[in-house]
């Protein structure tokens, strides 16, 4: 009898199939729809945009992977996913430059510094973009670098006409406009309800978590309330808020990332309702005008210690522990 | 296995399919058979290499007497160390099959109705049962040895996890059997003490009718309700880990087949020699039950059964989630086993070290709440200490943590690791103190 040479294993022995190149394709795919309306409504300065982003993140990728001698890690696709996602966070007409420079950001010192997927403290994305805000603000700005476009419609955007001209503007944006789409800002961080429509297929297949927007969006909707009821004349409806600027982008695809936002059920909602929170904070009382990238990196620098809230282990008391000691 | 478009539940991985007739195997040209348990005393073989046995026939015991029997009619072949199904060396005693069964003469006690409790307990001794129902002794801090009773005996009339369907057949093909038992079982541990039978959910209106004196306990279909340390701890609100012994606080568990056979075994006074195991392979239709006698090779099983195995195949003592995979096809079948189970080289599940992403599943499908995602890190990188303060002790190695992974990490493996060194850190340490 030929021999047979069996392969040993201890359990489990099965596999649910997930994948997290999986997870990635989902985000690619809830991204697409919003994506592809900023390219429709900004035209080819847009689609520019968001190729030379995905394509310099991946680029990025590949050669700090090299560098580093490490396995690569380009099949994951989590470099289009996060190329995708900044380029959609950018105005439709930034200088080649700025986006090869925040993708930079992103990619080497944001997430391959530390080691990839699963080990970076702050989510990359953010990183990208708050260097960018921070170091070019004139050039981050979508009405300015826009000026020369024909766009219809407004050509302001809603949350800096907020700071600028305060709470009256609300009556100029009408809700309805925002939500579908008809706002400046970055090329796919407008359309609401494609942003929503995406966010929902996430959390159905599981490949966000799901307590975290909720209670995000629920941070921002009782925090904005508050202020409104406090001084309507001051501070914007709490509608206003959640459709306008990156409220939304944030919600589904910039506090879900999984390495920067707990794990544990309670812990996330209490992350995402401190990043609503604070959003509204640095909105309302603070000095820039759209805080969802600034509140959602406090936020990250917290996660740790938010996860130290969870259940019980069972069985684990004062003898385990003075064992462990 | 059926996938979720929607995973937001946990995952349960259910029975189906198992009824049908239990099939008998013939006997195997030899068997194997452990004389001792890793970490327990060996028991002292009575026989030689050479000598003839009988089907049934005392071969080795334990200094309170229960011990092993031979489960075939032949020669003693070899007695020397071998492999348990988990791997570990043992002592084992191999039999070559050398004619029909020939039984040893039986012990039949007169008047079994009115035997005296010490007369039962002993016979069944005689018989080979490990004594569950006997109390421990224990030391206590002040060094006094204490007697603990068992006040509370579980019954698992419930699997450990698909497709192994053994124990839920006592209660529809071998009921009688088992009722009597029960009986048998309530004269020995007393009226005091508490039965707990755990039955499927759907059988226990049916069972519910049939069994009287005992608590009967519906437990789910999911492998989470039918884990053992889990259902021990919905039973009696008390979590024994890993290195805890339940007996030590005076709770028994029996499994319904080793309790079936008290009284077949009394009633025929014969020892008992077989084994009701679940065989599923791609080959098979549908998983298949078949009796076989204790210590027969898988090889044997698989080959009767038409079962084909190829290089790189898995060949699982145990079910899907928690079993073994088996080196070689001569692992014998003993009496912690009644699953085969066989996966081909092409669905073979491999993991990798790939970093953990965070994403929590592990977290949200733990039954124990481990915060399975920082364990697995710790583990991984030798903080074995850390890990076990975070509770990887409480691990009730049920599996799903690694079946839901996206990273495909091999968290069991890892929490079974850290548990393990942590052990042997705390053996160094007390040895050292020892010595200084």
């Amino acid at each position: 009898m030929e021999r047979v040479i069996l392969s040993t294993a201890m359990g489990p022995h099965i596999h649910d199939g997930s994948r997290f190149s999986r997870i990635m394709n989902g985000y690619i795919l809830a991204l697409l729809p919003a994506a592809l309306w900023g390219c429709i409504r900004y035209g080819m300065p847009g689609v520019r945009t968001i190729l030379l982003s995905v394509g310099s993140a991946i680029l990025w990728e590949w050669m700090a992977r090299k560098l580093m001698k490490r396995s690569m890690t380009l099949h994951d696709g989590s470099a289009i996913v996060h190329g995708l996602l900044l380029g959609m966070m950018l105005p439709p007409n930034s200088s080649w430059w700025i986006v090869i420079t925040g993708t930079f950001f992103m990619i080497v010192v944001g997430k391959q510094f530390f080691g990839g997927v699963g080990c970076y403290p702050l989510n990359p994305v953010l990183v990208g973009f708050a260097i960018l805000h921070v170091s070019w603000p004139s050039r981050m700005c979508s009405h300015f670098t826009m000026a020369n476009s024909d766009l219809n419609g407004l050509t302001l955007e809603p949350l800096e006409a907020l700071k600028s001209y305060g709470p009256s503007v609300t009556d100029v944006y009408k809700a309805t406009d925002l939500l579908q789409g008809f706002q400046m800002g970055g090329i796919g961080t407008g359309a609401v309800w494609l942003l929503t429509i995406g966010g929902l297929y996430l959390m159905a297949r599981g490949f966000a978590p799901w307590r975290v927007s909720v209670a995000y969006l629920l941070g921002v909707a009782t925090t904005a309330g508050l202020f409104y009821m406090i001084d309507a004349s001051q501070f914007a409806n709490p509608l206003f808020h959640l459709f306008a600027g990156m409220t939304v982008f944030g919600a589904f695809f910039l506090t879900t990332d999984y390495t920067t936002c707990p794990v544990n059920s309670m812990a996330r909602m209490i992350y995402g309702f401190s990043a609503g929170m604070l959003i509204i904070l640095i909105r309302n009382l603070g000095g820039y005008a759209d805080g969802t990238v600034f509140a959602i990196l406090i936020l990250n620098l917290f996660h740790p210690l938010i996860d130290r809230i969870h259940w019980p282990v069972t069985g684990l008391d004062a003898r385990t522990l003075k064992r462990g000691n | 296995m059926r996938k979720r478009f929607f995973r937001v539940l946990k995952p349960k991985i259910k029975f189906e399919g198992w009824e049908g007739e239990v099939q008998t195997l013939p006997p195997p040209e030899s068997i194997t058979l452990p004389l001792s348990r890793p970490g327990q005393m060996p028991f002292n073989p009575v026989v030689d290499v050479g000598d003839d046995v009988k089907t049934g026939q005392f071969i080795a015991m334990l200094p309170n007497r229960t011990g092993v029997h031979a489960t075939v009619t032949g020669k003693v072949t070899s007695i020397g160390p071998g492999y348990s199904w988990d791997g570990q060396q043992i002592l084992t005693i191999c039999i070559q099959r050398e004619s029909d069964d020939e039984f040893e003469a039986p012990i039949i006690m007169e008047d079994l109705e009115k035997a005296p409790r010490d007369q039962l307990i002993q016979t069944l001794a005689d018989l080979g049962f490990a004594s569950p129902w006997k109390p421990v002794s224990l030391k206590n801090k002040l060094s006094e040895t204490e007697r603990i009773p068992v006040h509370t005996v579980i019954i698992r009339a419930v699997d450990r996890e698909p497709p192994i369907a053994v124990q839920r057949r006592f209660l529809t093909e071998f009921s009688s059997d088992f009722a009597e038992s029960l009986e048998g079982l309530r004269k020995i541990v007393g009226d005091a003490c508490l039965v707990v039978v755990a039955v499927p959910e759907s059988m226990a209106a049916q069972v519910q009718a049939t069994l009287r004196d005992v608590e009967i306990f519906p437990v789910g279909d999911s492998t989470l309700d039918t884990n053992s340390t889990l259902l021990i701890y919905k039973i009696t609100h008390k979590f024994f880990m890993a290195h805890d012994n339940p007996r030590r606080e005076g709770i028994a568990v029996i499994s319904a087949e080793n309790l079936a056979f008290v009284a077949r075994c009394l009633h025929k006074g014969k020892a008992r020699t077989n084994k009701l195991v679940t065989v599923s392979a791609p080959d098979l239709e549908k998983p298949l039950t078949v009796r076989v006698r204790l210590g027969t090779p898988v090889a044997h099983v698989l080959n009767t059964l038409n079962v084909k195995v190829a290089s790189g195949d898995r060949v699982i003592s145990g079910g899907l989630l928690m079993g073994m995979a088996q080196p070689d096809m001569n692992a014998n079948i003993v009496r912690g086993v009644s699953g085969i189970t066989v996966i081909p080289a092409s669905k073979v599940v491999t993991f990798t070290d790939a970093p953990c992403i965070n994403c929590g599943r592990c977290v949200s499908v733990c039954p124990v709440n481990i915060q399975v995602n920082l364990v697995g890190r710790y583990s991984e990188f030798g903080y074995f200490e850390q890990a076990v303060m975070r509770g990887s002790g409480s691990c009730v190695e049920c599996g799903l943590c690694a079946y839901v992974c996206p990273s495909r990490r091999p968290l069991l493996q890892y929490m079974r690791f850290a548990n393990f060194q942590h052990g042997l850190q705390l053996k160094e340490l007390q040895a050292g103190e020892g010595r200084g």
